[in-house]
């Protein structure tokens, strides 16, 4: 053979090979986990961040890896892991590890990483947040509008300075809003799984005449949704659309599912736009909603539908902040 | 009476069967952890050399062993101590948990000091936190003589919910809304040994502690009294010595021990003290403990392995997905079956004093 034909060919062989490998290196799947503070068996919060992540790996060709029941002590070791295991993006499901994932972050700048619900971002943590309060004040509509007793519940996890300024705030406002006479009992559980002390504080409120109350309590909000038919009052549901547990009982849910943040975070990694930074994303980037319950909607009061949906305009349109929100508590003096 | 069986028993073959045992307990419970790895619908094959793998392959994860290694082996040692001494004390997790909280405070607060003076003040804090919180339990058996291990127990809780409140109410920054204190000044920190690892002062410092408990209690004379107290008050007390001062020292160094696990944790890898800042090394140090027959030469293997479970749940959890609860019943088998061999053969042996080795 001549040797300039043995050249060409030897060239269009390695060409060929480099074209390969390079492709293939280029679909390499992205490697996607997510650290969840509790079990994904967890309604509400957990389970909705784990169901992104599925959700993702169905639409993306991504791989998966998650861990559950991750406590701050052992947050920073579960990071590191997949760091060593070579994971592009790493979500921490849990606003309260900001500062630890921060810190490993730094040891890892070629790793992205993404926190729900966190406050302080870097250049390679990208945090994105709902509010915590839009959805919660329209609940708090709801349950001014639905009470005939004037007195609501709220049932928190932990009595934290974000339950107060956030969620309490803003349910308390949209509350009296609709209804000023309206009175609002705020208990903490303590945490996002103790049910039996849920359903006792739930049996408590009822006993002091709360006719309408809303749970943002993880596990416990399908017992207290229980408790509420046993009672035969009505029902708020959080986070996701809960209506199924006790159709008669579930007015309406304020929706604010964990699953379309940690899906909206993998859909930018994959599409390669993911930036560090802080994103709030509320009603009106569809991350949270108030729905009624369809089949009670001829229970709602007289336009109260509409009443609600007025509110809802005014938070799209940012008519109504949240730092007038508790103006307007503090100028009437009442604690949040 | 000629003592027929001891003869036997120190036979040779039958101490090379003393030493497999625990191997033996820790093959039969991976065995079993198989089987429950098969029905969770992984292959237990590929779970567990994904876990080896992932653990010795990997500089960086066997690294994180020592973190979970350093507060084991002083929860460990001071459940151990404490036994030694008769004092049951099962609360560990809640002098940890104070033990950190003070010395969250020397670490904070305490600004503009050297590192070689910074941490053995905020190591000495610690000490001092978890001490003052076992001295409660202690001071409650020896004046009501109320049993130990309730209150204990029940210490922890108590600790663990205070500490939640004191970082919510007092610790945290004012305009933060995260349930967490300030982070200790640099010069608390720990050096690293070998950088970009886990593994830091804290290692040497446990290791370290081990050797001086063990020559406490074996080679010193208070220390002989101490395990003489703890093996039999009665006659101890006929032979002179004074049981309220050995009792109260236990229960001073053991609940320090603890104390002392918060505290490395605080300067080794947390930095600042959250509201659920141990995933119960206090608990898990007992078995530890109890595994290693309290021998403070034993413990350093028993911590050692519970850490290596610990990243390898996790590593096999993030791998294949076995759910952690598999890997938590494989540790509790481990040691069931270990502390049941145990039994098994202190009953062939004629050396039963109280059960205590």
């Amino acid at each position: 053979m001549k040797k300039s034909k043995v050249f060409l060919r030897v060239f269009v062989l390695a060409f060929a090979i480099l074209m390969i490998f390079s492709t293939l290196a280029m679909t390499a799947p992205l490697k996607i986990a997510i650290i969840l503070p509790h079990a994904i068996t967890s309604e509400g919060w957990t389970k909705s961040g784990f169901d992104g992540l599925m959700k993702a790996k169905e639409d993306f060709d991504i791989e998966t890896s998650y861990q559950e029941n991750v406590s701050e002590g052992e947050l920073k070791g579960a990071l590191r892991g997949y760091i060593a295991e070579g994971y592009d993006l790493i979500i921490v499901h849990e606003m309260g590890y900001n500062d630890p994932t921060l810190e490993v972050a730094e040891e890892s700048p070629d790793t992205m990483f993404a926190i729900t619900y966190g406050f302080k971002a870097a250049d390679n943590v990208a945090v994105t947040s709902g509010t915590n309060w839009q959805a919660n004040s329209l609940a708090g509509a709801v349950a001014g509008l639905m009470t005939k007793s004037n007195k609501v519940g709220f049932i928190i996890s932990n009595d934290s300075p974000v339950a107060h300024n956030f969620l309490n705030a803003g349910f308390i406002y949209g509350a009296k809003r609709i209804n000023p006479e309206a009175e609002v009992v705020t208990t903490f559980v303590g945490s996002w799984s103790d049910v039996v002390k849920g359903k006792e504080l739930a049996k408590a409120m009822i006993k002091q005449g709360v006719d309408v109350i809303y749970s943002q309590c993880g596990v416990v909000n399908r017992a207290v949704i229980e408790v509420c038919e046993e009672a035969g009052i009505w029902a708020i549901g959080a986070v996701e659309d809960m209506s199924y547990v006790a159709p008669q009982t579930v007015i309406a849910n304020a929706l604010a599912p964990t699953e379309y943040l940690v899906y909206g975070v993998i859909k930018e990694m994959v599409e390669g736009t993911l930036k560090g930074g802080r994103v709030v994303k509320g009603i009106k980037d569809g991350a949270e909603e108030i729905t009624f319950n369809p089949l009670l909607k001829d229970k709602l009061p007289e336009n109260g539908e509409e009443k609600v949906m007025k509110l809802r305009q005014e938070i799209v349109d940012g008519d109504i902040t949240l730092e007038q929100m508790k103006e307007e508590l503090k100028k009437q003096n009442i604690k949040f | 009476m000629f003592d027929f069986r001891s003869s036997i028993i120190n036979q040779k073959k039958y101490k090379v069967f003393y030493a497999i045992i625990p191997f033996l307990a820790l093959f039969i419970a991976l065995f079993i952890g198989g089987v429950l790895i098969f029905f969770a619908g992984i292959n237990p094959w590929k779970a567990y050399s994904y876990m080896l793998q992932s653990i010795f392959g990997n500089i960086r994860l066997f690294s994180e062993v020592f973190t979970h290694f350093v507060p084991l082996v002083f929860c460990a040692l001071s459940f151990a101590v404490a036994y030694k001494g008769g004092f049951f004390n099962v609360g560990g997790e809640g002098q940890l948990y104070f033990g950190a909280l003070t010395a969250t405070l020397a670490g904070v607060y305490i600004q503009g000091l050297p590192a070689f003076m910074h941490i053995p003040l905020v190591l000495l804090t610690g000490f001092i936190g978890g001490a003052f919180w076992c001295w409660i339990a202690g001071i409650l058996k020896i004046k009501l003589g109320a049993d130990e291990i309730l209150n204990t127990i029940m210490l922890s809780y108590l600790a663990i919910l205070l500490i939640n409140f004191i970082v919510m109410y007092f610790l945290k920054p004012a305009n933060s809304y995260i349930s967490q204190s300030e982070k200790i000044a640099k010069s608390a920190y720990f050096p690293k040994l070998i950088p970009h690892t886990q593994i830091n002062l804290g290692v040497i410092l446990s290791l370290l502690t081990v050797i001086i408990i063990y020559y406490f209690l074996y080679r010193s004379p208070y220390g002989y009294q101490i395990r003489a107290i703890g093996e039999n008050s009665d006659a101890a007390n006929y032979a002179g010595m004074n049981i309220l001062k050995g009792t109260m020292t236990v229960i001073i160094i053991s609940g320090g021990l603890a104390g002392l696990a918060g505290a490395s944790m605080l300067m080794g890898t947390q930095y600042r003290l959250t509201p659920a800042f141990s995933p119960g090394y206090g608990f898990e140090g007992i078995g530890a403990a109890v595994m290693a027959r309290n021998n403070p030469w034993g413990i350093i293997l028993t911590a050692f392995l519970f850490a290596l479970l610990r990243v390898g749940a996790g590593a096999m959890q993030r791998g294949v997905g076995v759910p952690l609860p598999i890997s938590w019943t494989i540790e509790g088998i481990i040691m069931i079956l270990i502390t049941g061999s145990e039994y098994l053969s202190n009953k062939f042996s004629t050396n039963l004093i109280g059960g205590r080795a």
